[in-house]
């Protein structure tokens, strides 16, 4: 059997497992949020409130940025289960610190003002990439 | 009945981690290792030292590099490749004030093979290729400020690089700086073998990155150069790795590099 082969074979189920784990991470993070979100972004986007889908959108992202991260430089299920779950609870919190200093733009991101959403998304992706890039080994 | 504001509910998930990372951070540290004998200018090392007839450079403002262990009695050694990047002139620091000019005999992948005109006693390999989750690995080495050791947990293979990751759980007492000066320290097993070398470290994430035993011994072969047959290592353990580093240092088979000024 070529190396090649060798190293596929060893690789990929393994790949899969961390991916696996990770994604799970992602799907629970992005469920809770989704719950506990006092601006209810899934019923507006439901209602068509296009403002509320660029919020969730920023929010899916910045909690996939530190999750990828986390799993670019973990070596094992369990060091991607323990860091997920610390820096998904993380951005969680930073992304409510967000809503709260950035006050009245989520109040216009459930009223379907667009340019308001952009701008909380962008401020939730910023706080997402300095948390991804300090778990960066 | 009244919700529990969202924030409040990520902050106390966020805190109940973190109070959980502190309670269970492990705290095997070392004592300190005792202060060096001072060289004279006119006798610099002990006679018995295998340095003693070897030529020999007073230190002036050398810059502390890193660390370097013993594979061949010799004069080969190993460092990270780290250590002698931008140095025209590493040497090996044998008694206090004192450092032996070593050569660069090549750098492989993260690895640099140093030579010098007299060698120290080599450490053995490991037998066995990789560790296992969970197994005890001791740095010893030189932190940048003085001697110092980092006692670690395997954590497994590092993603995406060639690199075994390590989970520091204990180090020298007061050592509290980055581990840079570790970088090119031999990662021994609870056998006392060295199972890879010292990289870097990622306080942020709490581990220590480091080569694979095979990395060495490839190494050593792209360089040419044998390792001798070493003495039976001595077993460490949490409680002894700070007794046994001292013991590496004192036998010079970890010495300290630094950069010699052009």
């Amino acid at each position: 059997m070529s190396p090649e082969v060798q190293a596929f074979a060893s690789g990929f189920p393994v790949m899969l497992l961390h991916a696996g784990v990770c994604l799970l991470l992602l799907v629970v993070a992005a469920g809770a949020y989704a719950m506990l979100s006092p601006h209810h972004e899934v019923q507006r986007i439901r209602d068509g409130n296009g403002a509320a889908a660029v919020s969730l959108a920023g929010v899916v992202l910045g909690l996939a940025m530190p999750l990828a991260t986390t799993l670019a430089a973990a070596a094992s299920p369990m060091e991607i289960a323990l860091w997920g779950i610390a820096v998904a609870a993380l951005a969680l919190l930073l992304f409510s610190v967000i809503d709260f200093a950035l006050t009245g733009l989520p109040q216009r991101m459930e009223e379907g003002d667009v340019p308001a959403a952009v701008v909380l998304a962008s401020a939730k992706l910023s706080v997402a990439l300095i948390v991804a890039a300090a778990l960066a080994v | 009945m009244p919700r529990l504001p969202v924030w409040l509910i990520y902050l106390t998930i966020v805190a109940a981690m973190l109070l959980v990372a502190l309670g269970r951070r492990e705290h095997a540290n070392a004592p300190k290792a005792p202060p060096p004998v001072p060289g004279a200018d006119q006798a610099p090392i002990a006679p018995t030292s295998p340095f003693a007839n070897a030529p020999l450079v007073r230190l002036p403002a050398a810059t502390a590099k890193g660390t370097a262990f013993s594979m061949n009695d010799h004069g080969v050694w190993l460092t990270a490749q780290s250590v002698t990047r931008r140095c025209a002139k590493p040497a090996l620091v044998v008694a206090d004030g004192w450092a032996a000019p070593a050569k660069l005999a090549v750098s492989h992948s993260d690895i640099a093979v140093l030579t010098t005109g007299a060698g120290a006693p080599a450490l053995p390999l490991a037998t066995a290729a990789h560790p296992k989750s969970g197994d005890n690995g001791f740095l010893a080495g030189f932190s940048g400020r003085g001697p110092g050791e980092v006692a670690a947990l395997y954590l497994g293979p590092d993603a995406g690089r060639d690199r075994l990751a390590w989970a520091e759980i204990g180090r020298t007492d007061g050592l509290k700086d980055p581990l840079a000066g570790l970088a090119g320290a031999p990662v021994l097993n609870a056998a006392g073998e060295v199972t890879g070398m010292a990289l870097e470290d990622a306080p942020r994430r709490g581990r220590v990155d480091a080569t694979t035993r095979e990395a060495l011994t490839d190494a050593l072969a792209a360089a040419k150069q044998q390792r001798t047959t070493p003495e039976p290592a001595q077993p460490i353990s949490l409680d002894t790795y700070g007794m046994a580093a001292d013991s590496l240092r004192r036998d010079l088979s970890v010495v300290e590099v630094v950069c010699l000024p052009r």
